[in-house]
């Protein structure tokens, strides 16, 4: 395994992956919209409603969520249309039977995506700034770098586990109608404590709510010496995710191979 | 007359055609519905945070009717650039079909599809809010619901005739529900705003035909007329200038022979 990792030719994959996806997004004006657009906006509408309420001590949530929002959004519905891409160019085939492993090209892109999608949260900073006068406190630097960072890991495992579904069925996209779900459930943009009781343990089984609860921790809206607990969970389960994420991808690529399906549903 | 209501008629089925193949009836209320539900909760929940129950009810409702926005508005945009981007804008516009009439066919079915996403997304949510309008504002609800529609159905087009031969046409068209959600008295009120905003969106479709329906769900079935025509003409109006602006781009690409590139 170890030796593998030293292959050179799984980090030349990993970046050639990275960089044509990342390309690829910058390129795109969907993407551009998701990651610039869409978080500016919904930056705007919760700043509007946080300052007209007179809570404007919310502001923090209103920029971790529309900057989670843009994050979330932009990398997995890029990352669920990888495979589908692949299989519209016609590459998908060549891909899948060349020498370098579609696991790790796959991988490469997710995290190519994951990286772009990241401008979400500096366009959610600079538009609560220009907008409502917001100056950004981290109360712990360090815990806030991290907090990106597990972030990033955990949006590039999730994005695998969608990209992986994609080949199932033509209607993958139709996953992305659960995302409110998800964003309910993290507290995206209010604590989770406003939920009913009986759902909240239902929220710790998404990456998304310790991933925002250890953003929170970094800016000091939640107790911020909870920050190694926030960041266990958020690296466990997104380990239960990279599992059933691999798990998924192995036994789909290789029955669509089987079956001769991989360029068709 | 009887060629303008085949269009009509073949605007419906077209448009019935496509969203099924889109969007099957399983697919519908197995996950477009969730997830319409869940939006309005979404946002919902971020009022109640922000203001508490009363700002949470007046979200609510205003997020409720938004709904109609995404079958109406953004439906006639996506399927108008549709048609260029599959070439068959070309055919629409050279043959002697009535555009007009087709285009209002299409809106009348998404029209359709919006009023019962509405209601049922109305009847779930709404008792939840412990509101609950009397038969006669329920009718009223019906009326305004489908003047609503119209107007959006209207924007649609304007946004559509604009944005179709751009390549940023989902990148506008995905920021219009926002827009409504900001300005037009959705989770905002009005007053809330400076005058000139205010009076500003109440020349945008859904403004005041919200304001409608927020006074019917709470009893006051009286003194909506003004509202009601407000949106109506509103509504009439993006339609023909819509229109205008579609007819006038058409033109301008057979001329130059490049209807079907950027």
């Amino acid at each position: 395994m170890f030796s593998r990792l030293m292959d050179r030719g799984v980090w030349y994959t990993l970046a050639t992956g990275f960089k044509l996806q990342l390309y690829l997004n910058i390129a795109t004006p969907n993407y551009i919209s998701a990651v610039f657009f869409q978080p500016a906006v919904m930056a705007i509408l919760t700043g509007l409603i946080f300052t007209v309420s007179g809570k404007t001590e919310h502001l923090d949530y209103a920029v971790v969520g529309a900057g989670m929002f843009g994050v979330w959004n932009s990398n997995l519905y890029a990352s669920a249309g990888i495979i589908q891409g692949e299989r519209r160019f016609g590459t998908l085939e060549f891909l899948a039977t060349t020498r370098s492993p579609l696991f790790l090209v796959i991988l490469g892109k997710t995290m190519g995506a994951a990286v772009f999608s990241l401008f979400s949260l500096v366009v959610s900073m600079a538009v609560m700034a220009v907008a409502f006068q917001y100056r950004l406190h981290v109360a712990n630097g360090w815990v806030f770098l991290l907090s990106i960072v597990v972030s990033m890991i955990t949006v590039t495992v999730v994005g695998l586990l969608l990209s992986s579904l994609s080949v199932v069925t033509r209607y993958y996209y139709r996953i992305f109608d659960f995302f409110y779900l998800v964003f309910i459930l993290s507290g995206l943009v209010f604590p989770i404590d406003l939920l009913p009781r009986c759902i909240q343990p239902l929220c710790y089984l998404l990456p998304t709510t310790w991933s925002i609860l250890l953003y929170r921790a970094g800016l000091g809206t939640v107790d911020g010496d909870r920050w190694m607990f926030y960041t266990a969970g958020s690296i466990a389960i997104t380990a239960v995710y990279l599992f059933v994420a691999f798990f998924v991808y192995r036994t789909v690529i290789h029955k669509a191979r089987v079956e001769a399906r991989l360029g068709r549903y | 007359m009887a060629a303008t209501s085949e269009a009509i008629k073949a605007g419906i089925w077209s448009a019935f055609k496509i969203r099924l193949y889109e969007m099957p009836v399983h697919l519908y209320f197995l996950t477009w519905l969730p997830n319409l539900i869940l939006q309005t909760l979404f946002y919902t929940l971020i009022a109640l945070f922000a203001g508490g129950p009363t700002m949470a009810q007046f979200a609510l409702v205003g997020n409720i009717v938004r709904l109609a926005a995404l079958p109406t508005c953004i439906q006639t945009t996506y399927h108008l650039v549709a048609d260029r981007e599959e070439g068959y804008l070309t055919y629409l516009v050279t043959t002697p079909v009535n555009l007009a009439a087709l285009l209002l066919g299409r809106s009348i079915f998404f029209s359709m599809e919006a009023i019962l996403t509405v209601f049922i997304a109305a009847a779930i949510l709404l008792p939840l809010a412990g509101i609950l309008p009397t038969v006669a504002g329920f009718m009223l609800f019906s009326v305004v619901l489908a003047v609503i529609c119209n107007s959006l159905s209207g924007l649609g087009l304007l946004v559509g005739s604009i944005v179709f031969r751009t390549r940023y046409d989902m990148v506008i068209t995905s920021l219009v529900p926002q827009f409504l959600t900001i300005f037009c008295g959705v989770m905002i009120p009005l007053s809330m705003f400076p005058k000139w905003v205010a009076r500003a969106v109440s020349f945008v479709p859904l403004t005041n035909g919200l304001a409608a329906v927020r006074n019917l769900l709470t009893g006051d079935l009286a003194g909506n007329a003004g509202l009601i025509a407000a949106e109506l003409a509103v509504g009439t109006a993006y339609w023909i200038l819509g229109f205008f602006i579609l007819y006038c781009s058409v033109q301008y690409g057979r001329v130059r022979g490049s209807l079907e590139r950027f």
